[in-house]
């Protein structure tokens, strides 16, 4: 069995060596510059938004000087807004249209069935006290209310109480709730 | 054995080993560095985002305001403020209630404040006169609203009816909000509102209306 002597394995050994230094040179010089440039671009974007941020307040003091000078125009709409959000809540509470109340019944009094006295309240609720001439008149009058155009804007009507006088004429009231006019 | 081995490599690759240092040493240098630049980054991104939008409300309000014409606003705060006072003013009030009946023909009997804002009034005369003042109170500046009416019909067709009225004021705002802050804008609803109550005249107003005289007919003649 002979065996021979391979002279070139040092050489080879130290060449694969030096490959491998050089390489590991370059991909450290390639990581680094990679590195040094993403240093450099976090500097420079910290720089931008620096001046951004300057720019914006510079842009913000312009305006609210700008808003200043025009707080005049601007007080003016406060307090108009102010008023009419104020009406608007007033205005949401409708009055009880008394007038066209009042004048439905002024309507309905005559000689024979003739009103005393008439209460309306904002709660809705109307109390009328009258005298009819005879209970006929009054059963012809209750029966014009509640067959009347109008009767159609009360939910409710009682006859509350009804007295017969001395004199022959009937003391009546009657409890009225409105709905709406 | 081994620990030579190991020496034969530190030796094989000494070259690399100094590069490695200087790199990482640079690295964890500036990353301390680097690092409170990262957080004011992140930081100022936010701060800039909100002071976009605070930018962005004031071009808008600034816009808006712009826009809004300081005459008309004068004149429609004057309309308001005279139909819903910043304070109660009893003498107007009075005044008011005073003209609407000698303009409708009722007497007017007495008129007694029931707390803050309430005042009731005993009314005498016709029904249609009645009638024409209740109508006026609630077409009249400054605002009043009818709460409760009592009426009672006496002989000859009189009648006397005791009126219960609420009166309305609203102080004046006491401070604006922030220049940031937006600015409210009128309402559809709110526009109806004014355009309801532009309509409500004074009788006082039409009183002095009538009597005012200015300038001549001819400025020739002497």
């Amino acid at each position: 069995m002979e065996r021979g002597i391979n002279f070139l394995k040092a050489y080879e050994g130290r060449t694969s060596q030096k490959n491998f230094v050089r390489i590991f040179r370059i991909s450290a010089l390639l990581i680094f510059t990679f590195y040094c440039l993403l240093v450099v671009g976090v500097l420079s974007f910290w720089i931008f938004l620096k001046k951004e941020h300057e720019k914006i307040n510079f842009q913000i003091k312009d305006k609210k000087s700008q808003v200043e000078q025009l707080k005049k125009i601007e007080s003016l709409q406060v307090l108009l807004k102010q008023r009419l959000a104020s009406l608007a809540t007033i205005r949401l509470v409708k009055g009880g249209d008394f007038p066209v109340l009042f004048s439905f019944f002024s309507r309905l009094n005559s000689e024979e069935v003739s009103f005393t006295d008439i209460r309306f309240s904002s709660k809705r609720e109307i109390g009328v006290k009258g005298v009819a001439s005879s209970a006929f008149t009054l059963a012809k009058f209750l029966e014009k209310l509640v067959s009347s155009a109008d009767a159609a804007m009360f939910s409710k009507i009682v006859l509350t109480s009804l007295a017969r006088q001395k004199e022959g004429n009937y003391n009546f009231s009657l409890s009225l709730t409105y709905e709406k006019i | 054995m081994r620990r030579f081995d190991n020496l034969a490599n530190y030796i094989k690759y000494k070259g690399a080993f100094l590069p490695i240092f200087l790199i990482i040493a640079v690295i964890l240098v500036s990353l301390f560095f680097l690092r409170s630049k990262i957080f004011e980054i992140f930081e100022t991104q936010k701060i800039i985002k909100k002071e976009k939008e605070t930018l962005a409300d004031l071009t808008k309000k600034v816009a808006i305001l712009q826009g809004l014409d300081e005459f008309e606003l004068t004149e429609k705060t004057e309309v308001l403020l005279r139909v819903l006072p910043p304070e109660k003013d009893v003498v107007n009030i009075l005044s008011t209630l005073k003209a609407l009946s000698s303009q409708t023909g009722v007497v007017l009997g007495g008129i007694k404040f029931e707390g803050e804002d309430t005042l009731s009034l005993k009314v005498q005369g016709d029904s249609e006169k009645i009638i024409s003042f209740m109508e006026k109170i609630e077409k009249t500046y400054p605002l009043m609203r009818l709460e409760d009416v009592s009426i009672s019909f006496e002989e000859e067709g009189r009648i006397e009816s005791f009126l219960k009225v609420k009166t309305f004021f609203s102080p004046l705002p006491t401070k604006l909000d922030s220049l940031e802050s937006p600015l409210a804008l009128i309402t559809p609803q709110e526009e109806k509102i004014y355009a309801e109550v532009v309509q409500l005249t004074s009788p006082l107003t039409e009183e002095s209306l009538e009597t005012v005289q200015s300038g001549k007919d001819n400025p020739f003649s002497f």
